[in-house]
């Protein structure tokens, strides 16, 4: 999926961040991400993972360094850019169908076309007979699945997700993951995921930064070459176990140099 | 064995009734155990009754003139309070620099400013309305200024991310997000707004076309010793303020009964 | 010769005997002591304290509450047998409620008033009149097109709410108009030259002319409406105290003669010692306004004369609210009125 010779569609070169005159939550974090790359953050708490995802976004500007989001700095790119929260954050006045259509909304989009993007963003996340429940009859699965279809409502070429999966049971986890990973087959969107679960990563990913805390740093990156469509299967493989363990050893690596 | 929950459930829509016959029974014991001098400052029950039927047309006229003054106040609150919440959502500098004083008009009791705005306004309709209006306009103005700000931090990010205006980050987003504050504010405003209205009606009313308010009938029936009518006026303004809490859950339950929590019957 | 209240009401002439000589003595040193409300006077030696009697006033001591005072400052109640004490009212004060309470004795107030309550179920009693016309009036400025009372039809005036004479000069002269409630004040008086107020002849006059203004009066006795201003109690404290009744009422009604035909200096000194706010000037003009009104001893033509009480006035009261309906039925006299615990004379 990743095109190595083509310049790459996030970078980040040496970039610091603070707020205000607070700490330095990031020194001096490099990384680059081809198209197509499904990358993972994980670290400790408070590395500063959500911080890039809400820098690439352009919600945050950088203190020092270099960002360029699609060729461009990331308050233009935001075009281009979807984001799927922690929480589901759906508007709870508005059923589904009119959540999914608010960032089209937002652009001014006519209702035709919207009505029509809808139908497709639900169904991708397997949605389509729910249009009309409001957010309060939805389980919190259905609720984050709502999320990932306004997500993929405007068409985006990065997808920013941040620990969207933490507040599910494990069952739900792994069902959303495979339909992430389905959804990924059709839209070629390039990722960038945080999750504090090692195993996620590991499925979700072709590549895993582990990042250090105090401050924020990139300490290790860790390849993951599983090949794609990967399944519940792709769980009980020995390469996956390998791998999980493989990140696990380097994510307490990591906690241990803070102590 | 199944005969005793269903007796239950009889027995337990029964005891609110149970214990107002029996405090109508004590209101009698009561009433005979006083002296001669304090026995007629409390009428009987059957006296508040008749005093229903006598002063029928007074109560009901005084209500609805009470009510239609607390309606007037009450709603310029709500239109008022809602703008003013968002101006003050705009800016902290701007809410800083007027909470202060927000806080210290609804310190004041009504009773004080009450005969100060006869004196500038007159009485009559238009002072028992800005009396109701004072009354109610503060816990509505902080309520929707609380909502407005309390916003949910990452729809505003989202909303920021689609490059919405500020315009339809207010109207689209911030408003129907503030919605179950603004009812909560109303639900206060409606309890206050009938209490005001008889307060001013107390200091501000008049016998325009023969008919004052409740507050009215109240000053004059107290002067007359017509105790029977006194209690009854009481109840009607207890009723009025039902009538007005009982508005403002309706109006709650059409905007919010779909979609928030506090509406929903069961779990998922 | 000296003339001495006897218990039983009259007043007689007695030989100054030793006893007497020494409470007469004692009653002039209490009329020199003035700027108290209870004279240094002691009774006479070896004598039993005498029964306290509470009275309740309906204000602040003012010159309408004059004989009152006068008795008190000349010992009239001493001398009759009762120590009286005065207690002043106030805005917001309900004195019914403390004649009900038992907080006062007895309290002054309105006939009219007295039908209306008594009507209602209250234990009340009228026991004298202390003046024969009420001293109210409507207020308006002398450019005022009003005249009579009929020309207030589709005005404005502030009164108090409930007020039965407001609603026998509607009634009486088929007119209507507005009322708004009374703030007790002259502003809006001194601020509107078309405003109408109630009032009494005995005081906002004087106010609205030291602050340039030209006032004029409707008396409340020449509309028609013709309550006496009485001294009540309730029915209990009339029948289980009635020597103290008699007593207070001779001796107030005595107080009102020397207020009004005398020297009021002792009364109008208690007065001023009593309230702050009180000057010479006003005392002096609202008893002129007093005896141009013929407000406390009424105007002998008319068959009025100090403390009387009579039957065909009272029953005429009656007559009047029922007609007004403010009173559900008639109510026979003798329900709100006792006629024998007046002076006999009164009688």
């Amino acid at each position: 999926m990743s095109q190595v010779d083509a310049p790459p569609i996030v970078e980040l070169r040496d970039v610091d961040k603070r707020y205000g005159d607070g700490p330095l939550i990031l020194d001096k974090v490099s990384l680059a991400a081809q198209r197509g790359d499904f990358i993972t953050l994980i670290g400790p708490s408070g590395c500063g993972k959500s911080t890039i995802l809400k820098l690439i976004s352009g919600l945050t500007p950088i203190s020092a360094g270099r960002i360029v989001v699609d060729g461009m700095d990331p308050a233009s790119a935001v075009e281009r850019l979807a984001f799927v929260f922690q929480e589901p954050t759906l508007l709870p006045w508005l059923n589904v169908s009119r959540n999914v259509e608010v960032p089209l909304r937002l652009h001014g989009t006519a209702a035709a076309k919207r009505a029509e993007i809808v139908k497709k963003s639900l169904a991708l996340v397997r949605l389509a007979d729910r249009t009309d429940y409001y957010p309060r009859q939805l389980s919190g699965g259905q609720k984050m699945r709502v999320s990932i279809a306004r997500a993929l409502s405007v068409s985006p070429r990065i997808l920013l997700l941040d620990e969207p999966f933490a507040a599910l049971d494990e069952i739900t986890r792994n069902h959303l993951n495979e339909e992430l990973l389905a959804i990924r087959q059709q839209l070629a969107w390039t990722a960038f995921f945080v999750t504090h679960s090692v195993a996620e990563a590991v499925f979700l990913s072709n590549r895993i930064l582990v990042m250090s805390a105090n401050p924020g740093r990139m300490h290790d990156e860790l390849p993951v070459d599983l090949p794609y469509p990967r399944t519940e299967e792709t769980r009980e493989s020995t390469a996956y176990q390998k791998l999980v363990g493989e990140a696990s050893r380097i994510l307490r690596s990591v906690e241990l140099l803070k102590s | 064995m199944s005969a005793a929950p269903k007796l239950l459930r009889i027995a337990r829509r029964l005891l609110p009734l149970a214990t107002g016959v029996g405090m109508i029974i004590a209101w009698y014991a009561i009433h005979l155990a006083m002296s001669s001098e304090q026995q007629f400052l409390l009428p009987t029950p059957h006296e508040v009754a008749r005093a229903f039927v006598d002063e029928g047309p007074a109560l009901w006229g005084a209500a609805l003139n009470t009510g239609g003054g607390a309606l007037l106040g009450f709603g310029s609150a709500v239109a008022l309070s809602f703008l003013l919440a968002l101006i003050l959502s705009l800016s902290p500098l701007v809410r800083a620099s007027f909470y202060p004083y927000l806080m210290i008009l609804q310190m004041t009791p009504i009773i004080v400013m009450a005969p100060i705005l006869i004196l500038w306004v007159g009485p009559g309709l238009r002072s028992v309305t800005i009396i109701t209006f004072l009354i109610c306009f503060f816990p509505m103005v902080v309520n929707t200024t609380q909502g407005l700000v309390s916003t949910d931090r990452n729809l505003v990010d989202l909303f920021r991310m689609c490059k919405a205006s500020k315009a339809q980050e207010i109207f689209l987003l911030r408003v129907p997000a503030a919605l179950p504050y603004f009812f909560t504010g109303l639900r206060i405003g409606g309890t206050l707004a009938p209490i005001g209205a008889i307060v001013g009606d107390f200091y501000a009313g008049n016998s325009a076309g023969g008919q004052g308010g409740l507050g009215f009938l109240a000053i004059i029936y107290s002067s007359r010793f017509q105790m029977g009518a006194l209690f009854a006026t009481a109840a009607v303004s207890c009723l009025l303020g039902f009538v007005f809490v009982a508005g403002v859950i309706a109006l709650s339950w059409l905007a919010l009964h779909k979609w928030h929590e506090s509406f929903s019957q069961t779990e998922n | 010769m000296a003339r001495i209240l006897q218990p039983n009401g009259k007043l007689t002439r007695i030989r100054p005997s030793l006893r007497r000589g020494a409470a007469l003595v004692a009653a002039a040193l209490a009329a020199a002591l003035p700027g108290c409300t209870r004279p240094a006077a002691q009774p006479p030696a070896g004598a039993a304290p005498l029964p306290k009697v509470r009275f309740k006033t309906d204000w602040y001591p003012q010159a309408e509450h004059g004989g009152f005072y006068q008795a008190l400052a000349r010992g009239f109640y001493r001398e009759a047998g009762i120590d009286v004490e005065i207690i002043p009212g106030g805005p917001g004060v309900l004195v019914s409620q403390l004649i009900l309470a038992g907080q006062a004795d007895l309290a002054m107030g309105r006939s009219d008033d007295m039908i209306v309550w008594v009507s209602q179920g209250a234990p009340f009693v009228i026991v004298g009149v202390y003046m024969e016309r009420d001293p109210q009036a409507i207020l308006v400025h002398e450019d005022d097109p009003v005249r009579t009372f009929a020309d207030l039809n589709g005005r404005t005036v502030m009164g108090v709410p409930g007020s039965n004479w407001i609603e026998y000069i509607k009634v009486h002269n088929h007119i209507d108009f507005r009322l708004i409630p009374s703030n007790f004040g002259i502003a809006q008086f001194m601020a509107d030259k078309t405003f109408i107020q109630q009032c009494f002849v005995t005081n906002e006059p004087f106010f609205v002319r030291k602050n340039g203004g030209h006032p004029r009066t409707l008396l409340m006795s020449d509309s028609g409406f013709r309550p006496y201003r009485i001294i009540y109690t309730t029915q209990r404290y009339a029948r289980e105290h009635p020597a103290e009744v008699r007593a207070f009422v001779a001796a107030s009604l005595r107080g009102w003669d020397d207020f009004m035909n005398g020297d009021p200096s002792p009364g109008k000194a208690l007065i001023a010692a009593g309230n702050e706010s009180m000057s010479g000037a006003f005392m002096d003009y609202s008893i002129g306004a007093m005896r141009d009104g013929h407000i406390v001893a009424g105007k002998p033509g008319d068959g009025e004369r100090l403390g009387l009480m009579t039957r065909r006035r009272l029953q005429e009261q009656v007559d009047d609210l029922a007609q007004l309906k403010i009173i559900p039925e008639l109510i026979p006299v003798d329900k709100f009125a006792r006629f024998d615990l007046m002076p006999a004379e009164l009688q």
